[in-house]
């Protein structure tokens, strides 16, 4: 994720490691949009998590349309460099998109064998 | 027999749309929580594949309905369930329509790989319009 999203990005994320009680640090993640005509996902945004966990700079106003969008979190690979197995090989997480003039926080609460995530602002 | 009881075995054995009618236990089973009104996720539609290690393809193994407690039994037999990556699809958002309610979810798709299908696998949904959560269960 950049820095350099004028202002500060309308979606956010923040992944935390509930399993070690932490933030889940350099977790590679992307954001998508599905092409509503083609029905193919165009790939917007790839980044990694920071020490706390999350990814500013995600995606600019602008670029921040109504739409499908969707969040991969890459767990398995995350959870490989620790050296422990994890029952997800990755995480995606499709949500919509009605008002983007809205804020949207949509986080996970991760561990080896469970996930959870939620609609925040 | 109570009401109750009766309806959960109604549930057991009459199962709408599905691909395969496994016999004995499915090894890998889910459950669907309804958690913002307390209550089973009951005629959600879902669905199960698995991936082609080869050509990273998803196969769809089973359709199905959730029962009014919220299970899909039968998703699939011993037989069929061997080492691989899976993946379970949940319909959420036509759910919540089917309650006149928006979701910020269109779908859920768990994706987790089993690495020792002799085991049990539980994958349930606890599902709001606004949140889920899974875990890996037995």
């Amino acid at each position: 994720c950049s820095e350099s999203a004028s202002g500060s990005s309308p979606l956010t994320t923040h992944v935390l490691n509930s399993g070690d009680g932490v933030p889940a640090a350099r977790l590679a993640l992307s954001l998508h949009r599905l092409d509503s005509n083609l029905l193919i996902w165009n790939l917007l945004t790839v980044g990694t998590t920071n020490e706390d966990g999350r990814c500013p700079g995600l995606i600019s106003s602008e670029a921040f349309t109504a739409g499908m969008y969707k969040l991969r979190f890459e767990t398995g690979a995350y959870w490989e460099r620790l050296g422990r197995t994890s029952f997800y090989p990755y995480v995606e997480v499709v949500f919509t998109i009605s008002e983007p003039q809205q804020r949207f926080h949509v986080p996970l609460l991760l561990s080896r064998f469970s996930y959870s995530t939620y609609r925040g602002s | 027999m109570s009401v109750q009881r009766l309806q959960k075995l109604q549930g057991h054995i009459v199962s709408a749309s599905k691909v395969t009618m496994a016999g004995p236990s499915s090894p890998l089973t889910t459950h669907v929580l309804n958690t913002a009104m307390g209550v089973p996720g009951s005629n959600m539609a879902l669905s199960l594949s698995r991936q082609d290690p080869s050509t990273a393809a998803w196969s769809l193994i089973t359709t199905g309905t959730t029962n009014a407690d919220g299970r899909c039994p039968g998703l699939l037999t011993r037989e069929m369930f061997t080492v691989g990556v899976y993946r379970m699809r949940f319909e959420t958002a036509q759910y919540w329509e089917s309650l006149g309610e928006t979701c910020f979810y269109p779908y859920v798709e768990i994706v987790f790989t089993i690495n020792d299908p002799s085991q049990k696998f539980h994958v349930p949904l606890l599902l709001s319009r606004f949140s889920y959560s899974t875990y890996r269960g037995s």
